[in-house]
């Protein structure tokens, strides 16, 4: 794959959270919420990040979204080292849309100059944000009229439309999607995923789709990311993900959704209810894992490419 | 005699602007116990008014008409009795923080059915390995148990009642999708094996199949569908149910492009005339505009729509 054909990169990206250890106790401890992520994406993709919570998903899209400061690790835009600071000339390239579409909107601004303000930050004039700002809207299935609407005047599915536009309405090369879905109802649920893919159509956008739903991630993304315990355990493309999983939990991931055909099977493999814990010299999904080896105990298992472009965390590969 | 049986019930709530009309004519059955029922259907589609109806639930500003029979019993405008359980999403405000386990529910042994405590520790501790919860959990309390585990300590405690009926609204939907299964299952086996029926609410209609024996659909304050599940998933009939199985990305296969729904649900305080789902239905027609369809009767399935009439 050429440099030109992606668009971010991470290297042993790491965002580490302090715990505050029991009293009087001198030894430091970490939530190791994003711990030693490699990931290239690439242009014009959707990659999906699935994990339940916890997997820190949500933290690996704030790194990559400049709003948290990686601990350790180096972010690579276009091969521009972003990891401290984003150059004026990419101001706008990468936005995120946010779960909650209720706590997202300033509720005393009208939509117009909520969908306005990152024009105004890079200093485009009133006029042409505000021309844009019509663009956008109806670009994502608003009518001109909602512009003097405020946030409280539109239903959740309305308001994640226009998180989306204001997110849009910077031509952002990169844009994350952190459960974008998750709070809305089935119907609007399919709105709003339809919308998105009809986004991209035509577009050099590329799309890092944040979510618990394997579904969801199956309808959207071209590859899958499945994290656990600030990791990445497997990634590949859809198919082979669906296909042929391999990382254990992958499989138990997969098989705990129901099917909607109430004829097919539903087994779901059920594993302990256990605190996630960030082991340095084993496996971390050992406590959970059916098929643990001895191997599994002394070492971390690192990237295996099993098929061409899927890798696994597994010793169950090598 | 039907372990319940609710016809024509009507649920006003008064609010600031007058009074809505949550749920609206509402006629459904379970017929045999051990039964599930799942009610399906979007916010605000009076699903969880349902459950609270049938509970003796509803908040002081509701007005209830109409019947609901628990075993031939009518149990509308009765206070809240312990033969209806129920389960909520949120166990942790379900349960009461400053007591262990064992204890809240040795107390309902203690309370009806007069046990002194030590036989009522006795019978807590065998509820809770029925539900995968080992002894040591009879001393903890809420806030040191999982999602999960708080989750199945709520069904142990509402099978403990010995209810007529169980009543579980929503009670996987905060939980992850590996820890939701093992609620699942233990919920459904246990339900099963004691022969309680339960009405099942859920948003998820993947899960419903799964759950239940029959579903419910219910769209803006009226149950539209009332089937067998396998009906319903294979030969749905009203055009709600029929869109909503369309819009639902699949875990078991491909999608090309999922079906849209255009429009929204729409609220109780301005529902459409005519047939409720008619501005959002792709098969709309005169009638629909101006005239509710009645609930009809098609080879013992209920429908609610023109088209079957």
């Amino acid at each position: 794959m050429s440099e030109s054909s992606v668009i971010l990169k991470t290297i042993s990206l790491r965002k580490y959270y302090e715990v505050r250890s029991k009293f009087l106790k001198r030894l430091k401890q970490f939530v190791k919420a994003v711990d030693d992520v490699t990931i290239e994406i690439r242009r014009g993709e959707t990659l999906a990040i699935v994990g339940e919570s916890g997997s820190g998903k949500t933290t690996l899209g704030m790194v990559l979204g400049k709003l948290l400061k990686p601990t350790d690790g180096k972010i690579l835009f276009k091969d521009l080292d972003i990891t401290h600071s984003l150059p004026n000339s990419l101001r706008g390239k990468i936005r995120i849309v946010f779960q909650d579409p209720y706590s997202a909107l300033n509720p005393r601004l009208r939509i117009v100059d909520s969908l306005i303000e990152p024009l105004q930050a890079m200093s485009v004039s009133k006029k042409d944000a505000v021309e844009k700002a019509i663009h956008y809207l109806q670009l994502v299935g608003l009518p001109e009229p909602y512009m003097n609407y405020y946030p409280h005047m539109l239903s959740g599915g309305q308001r994640q439309r226009v998180v989306i536009a204001r997110a849009l309405i910077t031509e952002p090369e990169f844009l994350i999607l952190d459960e974008p879905t998750s709070m809305l109802d089935a119907s609007t649920q399919a709105q709003i995923l339809r919308l998105l893919r009809s986004i991209k159509k035509g577009k050099q956008i590329t799309y890092l789709f944040i979510t618990h739903n394997l579904a969801v991630a199956r309808y959207m993304a071209n590859r899958i990311a499945v994290m656990y315990a600030g990791q990445i355990v497997e990634i590949g493309s859809r198919n082979s993900i669906f296909q042929n999983p391999l990382h254990p939990y992958t499989r138990t991931l997969l098989n705990a959704y129901p099917p909607p055909n109430p004829r097919s099977k539903w087994n779901p493999i059920i594993p302990e209810e256990l605190t996630v814990k960030y082991y340095e010299n084993k496996c971390r999904y050992i406590d959970r894992c059916p098929f643990k080896v001895q191997k599994c105990e002394n070492n971390m298992p690192t990237d295996i490419e099993v098929e061409e472009n899927h890798y696994v965390k597994c010793f169950l590969y090598t | 005699m039907k372990p319940l049986e609710i016809s024509n019930l009507i649920v006003k709530y008064k609010t600031l602007r007058g009074w809505i009309t949550a749920l609206d004519n509402v006629s459904l059955s379970i017929d045999e116990r051990g039964r599930i029922l799942a009610l399906v259907g979007e916010s605000g589609s009076g699903k969880s008014t349902l459950g609270l109806a049938i509970a003796g639930l509803l908040p002081s500003n509701a007005r209830a008409e109409g019947s609901i029979r628990i075993n031939g019993r009518e149990a509308l405008g009765e206070p809240y009795s312990s033969k209806v359980a129920v389960i909520f999403q949120d166990a942790l405000a379900s349960l009461n923080p400053v007591l262990a386990i064992g204890e809240q529910l040795a107390e309902i042994f203690i309370i009806h059915e007069k046990l002194d405590k030590r036989k009522a520790i006795e019978k807590a501790k065998m509820f809770l390995l029925e539900v995968g919860l080992p002894s040591e959990f009879l001393d903890k309390y809420p806030h040191e148990l999982s999602g999960g585990q708080r989750q199945r300590a709520l069904i142990s405690m509402a099978l403990a009642m010995n209810p007529e009926l169980i009543i579980a609204d929503e009670p996987t939907t905060a939980l992850d999708v590996t820890v939701q299964a093992k609620v699942l299952l233990v919920l459904k086996n246990l339900v099963k094996k004691a022969g309680i029926p339960m009405i099942y609410i859920t948003h998820d209609i993947a899960l419903a199949m799964h759950i239940a024996d029959a579903i419910a659909i219910m769209y803006a304050g009226q149950v539209v569908e009332l089937s067998d599940k396998y009906d319903v998933f294979e030969n749905p009939l009203h055009p709600y149910t029929k869109a909503l199985l369309k819009s639902i990305p699949r875990i078991d296969s491909d999608v090309e492009e999922l079906y849209v729904i255009e429009g929204e649900p729409p609220s109780p305080d301005n529902f459409p005339k005519g047939c409720r789902f008619h501005p959002r239905c792709p098969l709309a027609f005169d009638k629909c505009k101006s005239k509710m369809p009645e609930v009809a009767s098609l080879n013992g399935r209920l429908v609610r729509c023109h088209l079957y009439e």
